[in-house]
């Protein structure tokens, strides 16, 4: 089904131009059905196609002011019923781990690569808000294989793609992401494809991480053991909820986590509740310094907002931004690409008032 | 055959400006009288000798006409007036009186008169007490307007997407909102005895090393950006789901 109608749509675009700019009057109803076919087989294809592929992955990242780069292959499965497997083959370029610590990290980063590092849409109708695709109908070889090249641009760009969709599956087949100011921040392409892969004794992805979805008719004391904090503001630049789910790290320490998509970004909100006491913690985790009871907060001058003592922090790396503290003995981990101001206002619209007394 | 009546000032006229005389006879005894005395008239100066004008006549008529205009009107000027004959003036009046059609100013002398409207004293008097204003107004007001980059009125109207308003009424809506907001968190606390809620704000530190980041914010971010480098290497002997993202499932 996917290739009939990947195959009709391929042939409706010839080499003429296809350019959708969505969420205005250009939308669903404006004769744009192929263009919104095209997106929903691309944000489809990973999960119903069967493939495999060896894919070479870059990364460029600033580290103390400096700009470095990480280039690495990795070797993709999937059985097109959901399940996928990613085997990393070794660094090429930039790595400073052993090779075994450096396969181990990046196997240990299964899930989370392949359902928010690559390339994906992950939700049409943020999407459809949010982006516009444009196409110029060209072809180009991808691994062997015949792909359509499309470009996708944030409408407040602040990041941009340019992709190489093979024709046939819908999977993206090349990518490059790039910030606003038009430098590449990652980039990834297929090697080898194989559209008939043997799945024979690949292990495909096991949850490790203990992440089971928040039901939301129960309510989330039951389900985490303390109430999480919500935000109330999300990210100007067109965010969405999309899902929530209760996570375990490392530690043993269970999270709240809000997902929320512009379209094809993530945003993550993540609370672990009050914090334990600190005989409970384990190595390397600061304890709060402020005397219990106060939930962190210095008393303010008359006629200000109190300020939180411990204060957050934030780091950013490119578009990439995760600001993270100790807030009311919540800590607090915001994750995405959005700007700091926009993930500090989502953090502080997520705190409760005082209520403070006439 | 014509018929029409016989016009003696007419014929006369014809009969002057013809370039050569005609054989038919006039229609009148009077205008044959007048015929032959006419003729009599030509014939008696065409038999005079002429005289060619004196020289001197046409240098005084060349100075005459080189003096310029003002020389000219003093010329004009100098010429004897002459007044229209009275029959004219008597022949005019009773044509008029004969007009059954009224005069102009009749006609607007029987309008009723209209006042201005009093818009129009105000918008005089700010004209003349600041000219230069009110001129560069108009100016301003007849200028080409460009028009917005497309760009931009995407973005205002994603940004202003839920509301699905015009550009004026959003202003409008959004600043009696503003007014509301303002009106009820000013006027409440002085209503009624409630608590009131203030907001907790924070500082935020900016941090350049990957160190000072929270153990699972930092494995979150590495997952996102693609697996950089960490340096803390993992711990040996724990196997290898422990060293998780929070992103597996």
């Amino acid at each position: 089904m996917i290739r009939r109608s990947l195959g009709a749509l391929f042939g409706a675009l010839g080499l003429g131009i296809l350019s959708i700019s969505c969420g205005s009057s250009a939308g669903l109803t404006d004769g744009t059905s192929g263009a919104v076919d095209l997106i929903t087989q691309i944000q489809q294809a990973p999960y119903l196609v069967s493939h495999s592929g060896v894919r070479r992955v870059e990364s460029n990242y600033n580290l103390d002011g400096q700009n470095d780069h990480l280039v690495y292959r990795e070797e993709v499965f999937t059985d097109g019923q959901g399940g996928f497997a990613i085997n990393p083959l070794g660094a090429i370029t930039g790595a400073t781990l052993p090779a075994g610590d450096f396969q181990l990290l990046q196997k240990a980063r299964e899930g989370f690569h392949f359902r928010y590092r690559d390339f994906l849409v992950r939700d049409l109708a943020a999407f459809l808000q949010n982006y516009k695709l444009t196409s110029f109908g060209q072809v180009v070889q991808v691994a062997g294989r015949d792909c359509l090249e499309l470009s996708i641009e944030r409408k407040d760009a602040s990041l941009s793609f340019d992709l190489a969709m093979d024709v046939e599956t819908g999977l993206v087949l090349r990518y490059r992401e790039l910030d606003a100011s038009g430098h590449t921040y990652s980039k990834m392409e297929y090697e080898s494809f194989d559209p008939a892969p043997d799945l024979t004794g690949v292990t495909l992805h096991q949850p490790s991480n203990q992440e089971q979805p928040l039901d939301p008719s129960t309510p989330a004391l039951a389900q985490l053991g303390f109430q999480p904090f919500i935000p109330k503001l999300l990210p100007s630049s067109g965010f969405f909820f999309v899902e929530a789910s209760s996570v375990v790290d490392a530690l043993g320490t269970t999270w709240a986590k809000l997902s929320y998509t512009d379209g094809i970004e993530t945003v993550f909100f993540l609370d672990a509740g009050p914090r334990l006491p600190e005989s409970a913690l384990g190595v390397g985790v600061k304890s709060s310094s402020s005397p219990p009871g106060t939930g962190g907060l210095s008393g303010g001058p008359d006629g200000t907002a109190p300020e939180l003592q411990d204060g957050v922090r934030c780091f950013v790396d490119g578009p990439l931004t995760v600001v993270w503290g100790e807030v009311l003995e919540h800590r607090m981990i915001l994750l995405g690409k959005a700007t700091q101001s926009e993930l500090s206002g989502m953090l502080q619209s997520a705190l409760p008032t005082l209520q403070l007394g006439k | 055959m014509s018929t029409s009546p016989h016009n003696c000032e007419s014929f006369r006229e014809e009969h002057l400006l013809a370039s050569s005389r005609t054989a038919e006879a006039p229609a009148c005894g009077d205008c044959r009288g007048w015929i032959r005395r006419s003729d009599l008239q030509l014939g008696l100066l065409g038999s005079l000798e002429r005289h060619p004008a004196p020289l001197a006549l046409d240098a005084a008529l060349a100075d005459a006409l080189e003096v310029g205009a003002a020389g000219q009107e003093a010329l004009l000027r100098g010429l004897e007036r002459q007044s229209a004959p009275p029959a004219l003036g008597a022949r005019l009046a009773a044509e008029l009186a004969a007009d059954p059609r009224p005069s102009w100013a009749g006609i607007v002398g029987s309008l009723a008169p209209k006042a201005a409207p009093s818009v129009l004293d105000r918008l005089v008097d700010e004209e003349l007490s600041d000219p230069e204003a009110a001129v560069t107004r108009r100016f301003v007001g007849g200028l080409f307007r460009a028009r917005g980059p497309r760009g931009l009125a995407d973005r205002i109207e994603r940004d202003l997407r839920p509301s699905r308003l015009g550009g004026r009424r959003l202003t409008l809506s959004l600043g009696g909102l503003a007014a509301a907001v303002l009106l009820v968190w000013g006027v409440t606390p002085l209503l009624d005895g409630s608590p009131t809620e203030q907001r907790l704000s924070f500082t935020v530190v900016q941090v350049t090393n990957l160190d000072d980041l929270d153990p699972f914010a930092r494995s979150l971010v590495e997952g996102l950006a693609g697996g950089r480098v960490n340096p803390v290497q993992p711990a040996s002997d724990q196997p290898p789901g422990s060293v998780n993202d929070g992103g597996g499932r």
